[in-house]
């Protein structure tokens, strides 16, 4: 095998970012072209790296290592933009509601109480993803459930605020409940984008069994 | 020496190996055969991954350096390397203590 065939079999396997990729391919390079200016041959300098997908196995297991971990901070920050878009839904913000015999519609009520119990179980999924000490598995599992009930509370929430604009005069209408419902939506999926790279690393680590 | 029995202990010899200068992954890894008589002659497809593992740990730190005929990732200690490697030495030479009251030198 040749140094310029395993570079191009590397670069085939290696299920990381790109710019792991270029890392390691111009690492492995250099590495390779020094021993063969040492005094090795291409294919014994080749050979001590290892087949290219058990390589590319041990550099996706750190990679998804890595990606967890940071998925899980991010998933925190994810959090707190939820935390806001949702928190001038109730009363909180508003002025005082005018409903009958000061008693709230009992239709808002049941989904502001469960917009609040999906972010609460959210929130302590995505806390324990990134605070407790885990495998990448767990915390990928962790990850991907608050993720799942992140997106059902913006959907259940984006529903509230409407219905709640519907019934409270003053209250935050389309105009800011759409770009809000949108734009949190569209963070879920970059943070579930990013935790499926580090999903699919990890089942590359996994499926190939390393020398 | 066999693969298994540094199991555990890679880490260790790869702080080890850059505890006084900085270097790069085919450097560490002659590093490591030179001083052992080449008992330690470890292979690159183990060694990379574990450099790139301390540094996502925040053990250690790179940089491309272009002083080479080609460019090539220096590898250097963070303090939070040198002081996971002061632990990691006290608890070898412990357990190195261990071992050896136990297996001595054999017989003469």
């Amino acid at each position: 095998v040749t140094i310029a065939r395993y570079l191009r079999e590397l670069h085939a396997a290696l299920v990381v970012d790109p710019w792991t990729r270029r890392r390691v391919l111009a690492e492995t390079e250099d590495h390779l072209r020094s021993a063969v200016e040492a005094g090795a041959s291409e294919s014994e300098a080749v050979a001590r790296f290892g087949s290219p997908s058990a390589l590319a196995a041990r550099f996706a297991e750190v990679y998804a290592a890595r990606v967890t971990r940071g998925t899980a901070w991010l998933l925190l920050g994810l959090l707190v933009v939820a935390f806001m878009t949702l928190y001038p839904i109730p009363e909180n913000t508003l002025p005082p509601a005018p409903w009958p015999e000061d008693s709230p519609p009992g239709h808002l009520m049941w989904k502001r109480d469960l917009a609040v119990v999906l972010f609460a179980v959210a929130a302590v999924l995505g806390i324990a993803a990134a605070l407790l000490r885990q495998s990448v598995r767990t915390s990928l599992a962790l990850t991907g459930g608050a993720l799942v009930v992140l997106a059902a509370t913006t959907l259940e929430g984006a529903v509230l605020a409407w219905q709640w604009h519907e019934a409270v005069p003053g209250a935050p209408g389309p105009r800011w409940i759409v770009p809000a419902a949108v734009a949190q939506a569209a963070l879920i999926a970059c943070v579930a984008g990013i935790a499926a790279s580090a999903f699919r690393a990890r089942l590359a680590a996994t499926n190939e069994e390393a020398p | 020496m066999h693969g298994q029995a540094l199991k555990g202990h890679l880490d260790l010899l790869l702080l080890a190996t850059l505890e006084h200068e900085p270097a790069h992954g085919y450097a560490v890894i002659d590093a490591l055969s030179f001083r052992t008589d080449g008992e330690l002659d470890l292979p690159e497809g183990t060694v990379y991954p574990a450099l790139h593992r301390l540094e996502s740990a925040g053990l250690l730190s790179s940089s491309w350096s272009d002083s080479a005929p080609r460019r090539r990732r220096v590898y250097r200690l963070t303090r939070k390397g040198r002081a996971a490697l002061r632990r990691e030495r006290q608890t070898w030479q412990a357990f190195s203590r261990a071992i050896t009251a136990v297996v001595g030198p054999g017989p003469a």
